[in-house]
């Protein structure tokens, strides 16, 4: 009968990027990978929604997605048929801290793939046409996230969180700054936002011969001139509005709820221990929140926890439903658990089982060319050290309990949690006596 | 496009394939790229096999097998699991059930210890049943009744189904979910976990023969179930336009139009993957051309041809704008259906869906997890995992004739089902 044991942790032997450079500062990662003749690129650029001045939320993603409707080069049509004529696949998608253009590919078609790309960066139109429907369809899509309980959620989450701060909006923005959009605006995002000396390139999977590659590059990328030369950065420096903020969605017959505080941000040198105490609370099928809300007690069918580390601060939440009725229950219960992780920390033998679980998942989660992609522009973006992925196994399994425990009261709810809920506020009100006061949302407010 | 798999390809598709004496089927995919294991066991039963009154169960039952069986009891199964560095899942669809785990090469005999144990002796205890059918209501309550397209597909289906299993929803309708008793658990386990109606598929890093003994030790001496009962596949040929309005508190309306379409096995099947990507995927495709931009009546266009074993559904979701009115979206949408009858696809447009799904058929083997799951998914719903295989020849051979002649067949008014949103109040207006 086969024994419960740890991994020996069998080195993963990770792909050596690398790395080139053209004389317009643009960095390129090329990483050999797998026996599939298909090849993922990814060029990412601080050009994120953390860019957003007040009164212009979602410029960022709204610059991005015009991108591949038109270039000097390419129509909107054409330039759709040249990526998938050839078996391409083109996302754009701007995050709070970067935007990103990726394309997935038959290997033998990445010259032309990355001359699309180069044609997208460096040479959008902006036609006012295309701005038009890029208009409607994003107020478009901004009303039907407010028909989404678990959107609205979010929305008020991040406001609650962030306040003032960028981090504050979703990156598809906020209908009335949407509405407000003109060309100029998005000229100018571009020119001062996009530039080759902020860019890096990640080419993952069947990739070409670096002398091969470095032509490619050039064709594709090398007159690309101007934008920034460094980072912009906006600290975090006002407290999230703890207490509860209530949303309510009278067709309801659940709640969705949220509870966070900010957190730490994407360097912090606890990131083994905020890990080990994220999957400890509420990570895999054994965490602690699942096994009390939803193993134990049927209150909801998912419930996670999770530390997001950005490039200005962060954020710790918990994210759950229950129905309507078991609202107060559930908030309780979450609450519970997560003083007891943290005034208690935990057992050793919880502490060797969570490095065990995330040490052995850890290869799996780099698999595919898109997440090792990912990984490395992350990389890139940050700055993070070289070992950040190599070593990762080795200083899950040197972190001690001492250590995890303390971090613990540092970060899990050390101060009043905002908590969101959404639902049915006549019958989520009476449940909330005792959680901080109380404030109350439409979903007008939240557009 | 490559004109043939380079040799690397071609052998990890190269599997040692056994079948033990209870019936088993077992597919070894060898990889070792990467130190650890992707096991996926697949049984084919889903919500097709239940009868009304008990919908729901299969989905359930699905969740019971990880609440103990009779070595591993309640709450083990995912403890030993993750304590050895692996993660599970699973997942229930109309036509089958599929479990999986990705996990360190050095677990394997654990998880073949955990996963035998359980297809032979669950253990279905009263307490985990009621937690657990708590759990799943909440699932019910986030996944269709407070979520507007979840509410709109499960409508679709009772709709376009009079008499086929597939009018019911896979979680099942809530008045059900309470009716289902341990005793419904109990015999559908012996019925359908059985070891003769399940396939697991191994890939990843392992060695084959060494692999297939483990496999052998810990699964040949599981008894063979009964014969499973047929599902009766019939459903009458649609003679009407089938129609619902629904009216929700929404900001904008959307419509969801299915036609019904051939099964899985059929040789339509690579047809419609090739309509549906030329209408449906990316910003370039007809469907998002006319609708997004030249009509500019919608936000988004989904266009689904999702492969059965039995009657299938091509599925159109138009998102309208605020300001869209879904009537013009109908309009434009069979417009464009007409088209494609009357005039069939550019050969650019043709060319473009062709080259697309090979890369697909590729982009769903490049992972051992990915890998397990389309393979052993092709052999539940079309036979076996090289007939899946097979469909990158058959997209490579549909012509022009072949696109007209499918759509002729298929996207006619009275086999069309529409359902319709309509916002009862928008917010800010009461």
């Amino acid at each position: 009968v086969a024994k419960s044991k740890a991994p020996t942790l069998q080195p993963i032997h990770l792909p050596v990027p690398v790395e080139l450079k053209l004389a317009n500062g643009l960095t390129a990662l090329s990483v050999e990978r797998g026996a599939i003749p298909l090849v993922t690129a990814i060029l990412v650029l601080p050009a994120g929604s953390a860019l957003d001045v007040p009164g212009k939320e979602g410029l960022a993603d709204f610059t991005a997605q015009l991108l591949r409707r038109g270039t000097a080069r390419f129509t909107a049509e054409a330039l759709e048929d040249e990526v998938e004529l050839y078996g391409g696949n083109l996302g754009v998608q701007a995050a709070p801290d970067s935007m990103s253009v990726s394309i997935s590919c038959p290997s033998e078609e990445l010259g032309r793939m990355l001359r699309v790309m180069g044609s997208m960066v460096r040479e959008p139109l902006f036609l006012e046409e295309e701005i038009a429907h890029a208009k409607r369809r994003t107020l478009g899509a901004i009303a039907n996230d407010l028909d989404d309980p678990a959107a609205l959620a979010e929305r008020a989450l991040n406001r609650a969180l962030f306040g003032r701060h960028p981090y504050a909006h979703e990156s598809v923005g906020r209908m009335k700054a949407v509405e407000s959009f003109t060309r100029d605006d998005v000229v100018e995002f571009h020119r001062n936002a996009y530039g080759p000396a902020v860019a890096s390139l990640i080419l993952v999977g069947v990739v070409p011969p670096r002398a091969k590659l470095q032509v490619l590059l050039e064709e594709a990328f090398g007159d690309w001139k101007g934008g920034p030369v460094a980072l912009k950065v906006f600290p975090v420096n006002e407290p999230a509005a703890a207490g509860v903020w209530l949303v309510n969605k009278e067709d309801q017959s659940q709640s969705q709820i949220r509870v966070g505080v900010q957190g730490p941000w994407k360097k912090d040198p606890r990131r083994i221990a905020l890990l080990l105490l994220e999957s400890v609370l509420g990570g895999g099928f054994t965490s602690r929140l699942v096994e009390e809300i939803r193993v134990n007690r049927g209150l909801s069918y998912s419930v996670r926890s999770e530390f997001d580390r950005l490039r200005s601060g962060g954020s710790f939440c918990v994210r759950t439903y229950t129905q309507t009725e078991s609202t107060r229950e559930l908030l309780q219960v979450l609450l519970g658990e997560v003083r007891k992780l943290r005034e208690r920390g935990m057992p050793r033998g919880e502490l060797e089982k969570a490095k065990r679980y995330l040490s052995g998942i850890f290869p799996a989660r780099l698999e595919s060319s898109e997440a090792l992609a990912a990984s490395f522009a992350d990389m890139k973006m940050f700055d993070l050290p070289a070992d950040h992925l190599t070593r990762y196994r080795e200083k899950l399994w040197e972190a001690k309990l001492p250590w995890v425990n303390g971090v613990a009261k540092e970060v899990l709810f050390a101060e009043p949690p905002a908590i969101v809920v959404v639902g049915r506020a006549k019958d989520v009100l009476p449940q909330l006596k005792g959680f901080g006061e109380v404030r109350e949302l439409t979903v007008a407010e939240l557009q | 496009m490559p004109k043939s798999r380079p040799p690397a390809l071609a052998a990890t598709l190269r599997p040692k394939e056994a079948t033990l004496s209870n019936g088993l089927r077992v597919r070894l995919f060898p990889d070792t790229t990467l130190p650890f294991v992707s096991l996926h066991i697949f049984y084919q039963v889903g919500s097709r096999n239940e009868r009304p009154g008990i919908t729901g169960i299969s989905h359930l039952f699905e969740h019971m097998m990880f609440n103990g069986a009779k070595k591993y009891g309640p709450k083990a199964f995912d403890r030993v699991l993750e304590g050895c560095g692996g993660s599970s899942n699973a997942y229930t669809s109309s036509d089958f059930t599929s479990y999986h785990e990705t996990f360190p090469s050095e677990a394997l005999e654990q998880v073949l210890d955990l996963e035998s144990d359980r297809m032979r002796s669950l253990a279905i205890n009263d307490r985990m049943l009621r937690s657990e059918r708590e759990v799943v209501k909440e699932e019910r309550r986030a996944v269709v009744d407070n979520d507007i397209n979840g509410t709109l597909y499960e409508e679709l289906e009772a709709l376009a189904f009079k008499v086929h299993p597939y009018r019911w929803p896979i979680i099942g309708w809530m008045g059900d979910l309470d009716l289902i008793q341990k005793e419904d658990c109990e015999r559908y386990f012996r019925t359908y976990y059985a070891p003769n109606n399940a396939v697991m598929y191994v890939v990843g890093d392992v060695e084959p023969k060494k692999a297939l003994a483990l496999i052998q030790r810990y699964f040949g001496t599981i008894r063979k179930g009964p014969p499973v009962p047929e599902v009766n596949e019939y459903e009458p040929e649609p003679n009407g336009e089938r129609r619902v309005t629904l009216r929700k508190p929404a900001q904008s309306a959307a419509i969801l139009v299915a036609h019904r379409a051939p099964v899985a096995t059929d040789p339509d099947t690579a047809i419609l993957d090739v309509i549906q990507y030329a209408l449906g995927v990316g910003d370039g495709s007809r469907l998002t051309r006319s609708l997004v931009y030249g009509a500019a009546v919608a936000v988004d266009v989904h266009v689904d041809w999702a492969w059965r074993r039995g009657p299938g559904l091509f599925t159109t979701r138009v998102d309208l704008s605020p300001e869209g009115e879904p009537s013009r979206a109908e309009e434009v949408l069979y417009g464009q259906l007409d088209d494609l009858i009357q005039r069939g696809l550019t050969e650019q447009e043709l060319l473009r869906a062709k080259n697309n799904l090979r890369a697909q058929l590729l982009r769903e083997l490049a992972t051992v997890s990915r890998r397990a799951d389309i393979l052993g998914t092709y052999e539940m719903l079309l036979g076996s995992w090289q007939d899946g295989l097979r469909m990158g020849d058959a997209y490579a051979r549909v012509t022009g004739e072949q696109v007209k002649a499918v759509a002729a067949k298929y996207f006619q008014p009275e086999r069309r089902t529409v359902v319709t949103l309509l916002p009862s109040a928008r917010a800010g207006e009461a």
